[in-house]
């Protein structure tokens, strides 16, 4: 009888040890926001564009972390949408056709001896990468923009362009010599064993 | 090998490396000579590691020799000069032999010979011992200097370091082909010892060290001549010679400093942590022509060679000239040679556009008449062999990374792993793909991962930018609106607080009338009254 009362009050104690073990770490250790939340912010591309419907990366963030499908955001394109499936353990999808294409990196330009300085575009844009006053010319910052397409549609008199960027020196890359269309070469090879 | 007291040989020796067939006997038997071919000269805005500089002249401008054309750009990068006397073409994209094909911004001269016109040049400081040592550095940026080994890193920047014990002369020139510092050293030994004292004066070094590899007796020997002849008791800095085995890539910066000290550069340091500074026998030629004669840099002394030229040797050029100009007056036939290689054979990059300019980094240029045999490899890198994993490629590798692990990574395109791998840290010798049984391009694939990997990175930095701006713009309108609110709220109770004091005053007001009012009445009633009274006791009088 002796040996059972033991027992049981090691039990107890134990089990009361832990659960305020863990009690503590549960305040101690309070994650603030959801951290799930900020993974998947850091894999969209930030372009605040809402072509998947909802305000911005962040809103849309926190839309897939409650259940929203993953292949919402063109501008994120395959690559994206692969990244997220990894991150969540989801099979990778299609990408919504309703929401958009995956269309090369653009910035929008201002055709500036149009504008009128109406300030639509600047309450449009995302990132604060227009400047300008009312009844003064508005300008883009290129460097800030991210082609999200917002300013577009305020635009009383349609003077937005969005141009595609091409991709200049600094952002040409190599290619992968495994994929290399043979037609598509670049004229400059390293040459190695060719010199001899 | 020549018997000096400065000659000793190296202590440390290096990972790995190759020995490729030389070819130097081509070029370094011929006297330097200088050329100027060109008609038009075509100068990229970016020839050299840091920012495009800005140019600062106009189309149609005429320029003499020497005069500043293009200023350093915002940070790093460095100043470009007119390498002859002439008028400003034009400033535009123009093809340069970028490796992608694409155009880059660049300047075009059309030269005017004028032989009054003379050059321009910085004001000359005769006695470089007596100035001040910011002034010194400031020549050397304002002359446009960059590292002419091929690294192109802007001078001025290693010379502000202050914490160097040794200067470190790279002569060791290892590449096949190239022998251009082994022609300076023979023939120009005096200014390039001036200059390294220079360069060693600024910086504090008290040593300076020739590094140089076996092959090169001659120059060996021209420099110990000189080194004896120095009866300069004004030089500070002591001097030697360190020779090391042949043996490729004992020219590059970490391998040098190997051989040299027998110490490794700790990952991710730069030389001056072990105080140390490393810099190329035609960069202090250049600080020696920039600080004592106010030289700018609009020229390099340049290793034209290969079997379908007329006469192989080193000679000075300057900036611009188009590859086809020098094809022509070495008489290429353009149906045997259809490409050159600028640089080494190594490291360099072959160009089938004869419109390209030399620029800064260019110290070789090959003609070799096209093999049969010979394989394109970008072309062919389909068909390559695979990878046998006989690990040949990091016996060989000078800096101990595992290319074939290297190359995995790289084409299955996994970039984590690559950057685990140190891919960084890899210096695109090539010794690797010269070793490799399968023929693999593998510099290119390494080449590959680095500029993916470097492109994710800046749209990475771009997209958390663009994060915090949208954080901070809806941190910004929750707080207009919060304001807004609070300013409604305000005016609200204003109002409120306006009417209800009006309300108050009116009912006090009405109060107080009302009052008037009683006691007026009740003034009245007691007036009344009292005149009932009186009438009543006149009345009463009365009866």
């Amino acid at each position: 009888m002796l040996d059972l009362i033991i027992a049981t009050t090691t039990l107890v104690v134990i089990a009361f040890l832990c659960g305020s073990l863990l009690g503590y770490a549960s305040v101690r250790f309070k994650v603030e926001g959801n951290p799930v939340v900020d993974q998947i912010n850091e894999i969209l591309p930030q372009t605040q564009c809402g072509q998947c419907g909802f305000p911005g990366c962040k809103p849309y963030a926190e839309a897939i972390a409650n259940g929203e499908a993953i292949n919402r955001c063109p501008p994120g394109g395959e690559a994206g949408i692969k990244a997220l499936a990894e991150l969540l353990d989801v099979e990778v999808i299609e990408l919504d056709e309703s929401c958009g294409e995956e269309t090369l990196p653009k910035v929008a330009v201002i055709r500036e001896d149009e504008c009128i300085g109406c300030t639509k575009c600047i309450q449009a844009c995302p990132v604060d990468a227009i400047v300008g006053a009312a009844k003064h010319m508005h300008t883009v910052i290129e460097a800030e923009c991210t082609g999200c397409d917002l300013c577009v549609p305020p635009c009383p008199v349609d003077c937005i362009d969005m141009v595609e960027i091409r991709p200049g020196v600094e952002e040409w890359t190599w290619p992968n010599p495994a994929n290399t269309n043979p037609e598509n070469t670049s004229p400059l090879q390293i040459p190695v064993k060719h010199i001899s | 090998m020549y018997q000096s007291k400065f000659v000793t040989l190296a202590k440390g020796k290096f990972h790995g490396g190759i020995h490729p067939q030389e070819f130097k006997s081509i070029s370094n038997q011929r006297p330097i000579e200088k050329l100027v071919l060109s008609k038009t000269l075509r100068l990229p805005l970016k020839q050299h590691v840091g920012v495009q500089s800005i140019p600062i002249v106009t189309v149609g401008e005429g320029v003499t020799k020497g005069q500043l054309i293009a200023k350093c750009g915002k940070g790093l990068g460095a100043n470009i000069h007119a390498p002859a006397n002439g008028k400003i073409n034009k400033i535009e994209l123009m093809q340069a032999g970028h490796p992608s094909g694409l155009p880059v911004p660049a300047i075009e001269i059309s030269v005017e010979d004028s032989a009054n016109a003379g050059s321009f040049t910085l004001p000359k400081i005769s006695d470089w011992r007596q100035v001040n040592l910011k002034e010194l550095i400031s020549q050397v940026r304002q002359a446009g200097i960059v590292g002419l080994g091929g690294a192109t890193f802007p001078t001025e920047i290693k010379l502000k370091n202050q914490s160097i014990d040794t200067l470190i002369v790279n002569a060791m020139e290892c590449e096949p082909y190239i022998t251009c510092d082994d022609r300076m050293l023979q023939e120009l030994a005096k200014e390039v010892i001036e200059g390294a004292q220079i360069s060693a004066h600024i910086v504090g070094a008290s040593d300076i060290i020739f590094a140089t590899e076996d092959n090169k007796s001659a120059a060996i020997k021209a420099l110990a001549t000189s080194l004896e002849e120095e009866k300069d008791d004004k030089h500070t800095a002591s001097m030697k010679i360190v020779v090391a085995p042949t043996k490729y890539p004992s020219g590059g910066e970490k391998q040098t400093i190997e051989l040299v000290t027998g110490k490794q550069l700790p990952k991710g340091e730069l030389p001056s942590s072990l105080g140390l500074l490393v810099q190329n026998v035609a960069t202090l030629r250049a600080i020696y022509k920039a600080v004592t004669e106010g030289e700018t840099l609009t020229e390099r002394l340049i290793t034209i060679t290969g079997d379908a030229i007329s006469n192989p040797g080193n000679y000075w050029l300057p900036f611009g000239t188009l590859l086809s100009d020098i094809a022509e007056h070495f008489e290429v036939d353009r149906q045997e040679c259809k490409k050159a290689v600028l640089g080494g054979p190594m490291m360099g990059q072959s160009v089938s556009d004869f419109e390209t300019p030399v620029s800064k980094s260019t110290n070789c240029i090959i003609f070799n008449r096209d093999k049969s045999n010979e394989k394109s490899w970008v072309i062919e890198a389909k068909q390559h062999q695979s990878c046998i994993r006989c690990s040949e490629c990091q016996v060989v590798c000078p800096a101990d990374l595992l290319p074939q692990q290297l190359y995995w990574f790289s084409k299955s395109e996994q970039w984590e792993g690559l950057e685990k791998q140190d891919l960084f840290d890899c210096i695109e010798c090539g010794a690797c793909a010269y070793v490799c049984p399968s023929e693999i391009p593998l510099v290119h694939y390494f080449r590959f991962g680095k500029s993916e990997i470097k492109k994710i990175k800046m749209a990475q930095v771009k997209s958390e930018k663009a994060k915090q701006r949208f954080d901070f713009r809806e941190t910004r309108l929750a707080r207009a609106k919060a304001e807004r609110a609070e300013k409604h709220r305000k005016a609200a109770e204003a109002r409120k607080k306006a009417a209800s004091e009006k309300s108050a005053d009116a009912k006090e007001n009405k109060q107080a009338a009302i009052n008037e009012a009683l006691a007026r009445v009740k003034q009245k009633k007691a007036a009344m009254s009292e005149e009932e009274a009186q009438n009543n006791d006149n009345k009463g009088e009365d009866v």
